[in-house]
């Protein structure tokens, strides 16, 4: 019995160097708390929309009844019609002919080393070319919005085209509007 | 350093392939052969006979993964130093006299195994490109680097015994595989 594995035994070290290689390479997907913290932080953020909802005036509240707001409805102005109104959302929004606006925020490029590799995210390592991160500041990349996302790997240097960053107390920077993510050779080149 | 250039420094025959070596894998190494012979000192002399080993070997070999043809010959070694030292505390003189002059002749048995191993070897790999990564990586990290399940469970965030049963289920599932082969299990 014990032979056999033995036998076993050395059969695994001649298993080919091309699996050996990819499992040392290998990063755990680590079943974390991450649900958990995202849940409650998706809870957080919606408890804080609620209450700026509440703060809004009652204009700013969509379809809500002008009565409602302590202001005379009679003297209210007429809303403007559905196709004149102008955009109220802060946010740059894409023309009909699938131009940028002018408002749109101009995309910025990160160049940075693959740390962890998710499904629809990463964890990159800044890299010191750019001026916007510290260098090694790690930072988490939404990669669910990139056209295409190349076959990534721990230690790979990617540069990323994206449009936010956003900072959330004791988390790490999360980039995203994410819309191209290019593997780089060593020298920094694709 | 790249492995390319590594591999280069011993076809060149510089000194500075071993240093290089160590620089990069030396950590790697240790803890190959420590996971099989838990003595420091062994495993110690089974690092440095490893580089021997690399230094003799390339040229003419230009491995493709440095890292995977560096754990091949250090897992190796350490076996055959974990058999040497099993065999020397069980059987005392004797098994040290009988391995010592299978050295000196033709010994089938052994060609006989080593062909088995690397037959089997092929169809380990061949059932092993069949698993998803994650299944392949885990079921090398046990049986090819040796890292314990503990470690192992650490890295994927389970338990410990959780990850004894998915390592269980890996092997049924390599047994069901040999035996569609013809292998005798």
């Amino acid at each position: 019995m014990r032979e056999k594995a033995e036998i076993f035994f050395d059969a695994v070290t001649c298993v080919r160097e091309a699996l050996v290689e990819e499992a040392q390479r290998h990063v755990f997907r680590r079943r974390s708390r991450r649900p958990q913290y995202l849940a409650l932080a998706a809870c957080a953020a919606l408890a804080v929309c609620l209450g700026l909802f509440s703060l809004l005036p009652a204009g700013g509240g969509g379809n809500k009844a002008a009565g409602g707001s302590g202001v005379d409805g009679s003297n209210a102005a007429p809303p403007p019609a559905a196709a004149d109104e102008a955009p109220r959302d802060p946010l740059p929004e894409q023309s009909l002919s699938g131009e940028p606006s002018p408002d749109a925020p101009e995309a910025a490029v990160l160049t940075a080393l693959v740390r962890e590799v998710r499904d629809t995210w990463l964890l990159v390592e800044a890299l010191p070319d750019g001026e916007r991160f510290a260098p090694g500041e790690l930072l988490e990349v939404d990669a669910s919005g990139a056209a295409e996302l190349p076959a990534l790997e721990c230690g790979d240097k990617i540069a990323v085209r994206f449009t936010r960053a956003v900072q959330e107390p004791g988390a790490p920077v999360r980039i995203e509007g994410v819309e191209e993510i290019a593997l780089l050779a060593g020298d920094g080149t694709e | 350093m790249e492995d390319v250039q590594i591999i280069d420094l011993y076809w060149r025959r510089d000194e500075e392939a071993i240093r290089a070596t160590d620089a990069k894998y030396g950590s790697f190494c240790h803890r190959l052969a420590m996971n099989i012979l838990h003595s420091f000192q062994d495993s110690e002399e089974c690092v440095s006979d490893t580089y021997g080993r690399c230094w003799d070997t390339m040229p003419p070999r230009r491995p493709g993964s440095l890292r995977a043809y560096l754990g091949t010959i250090i897992r190796n070694l350490s076996i055959s130093r974990y058999r040497a030292a099993r065999a020397q505390k069980r059987f005392g003189g004797a098994e040290v006299l009988l391995s010592e002059l299978q050295d000196c002749v033709p010994a089938p048995e052994n060609v006989q195994r080593t062909v088995e191993a690397a037959e089997l070897g092929g169809l380990i790999s061949g059932w092993l490109e069949g698993l998803d990564r994650e299944d392949r990586a885990l079921f090398l990290r046990r049986y090819w680097n040796g890292d314990p399940v503990k470690d192992l469970a650490g890295e994927l965030g389970v338990r410990p015994n959780a990850l004894t049963k998915r390592l269980l289920r890996l092997r049924e599932g390599l047994r069901v595989h040999l035996e569609r082969e013809g292998v005798a299990v």
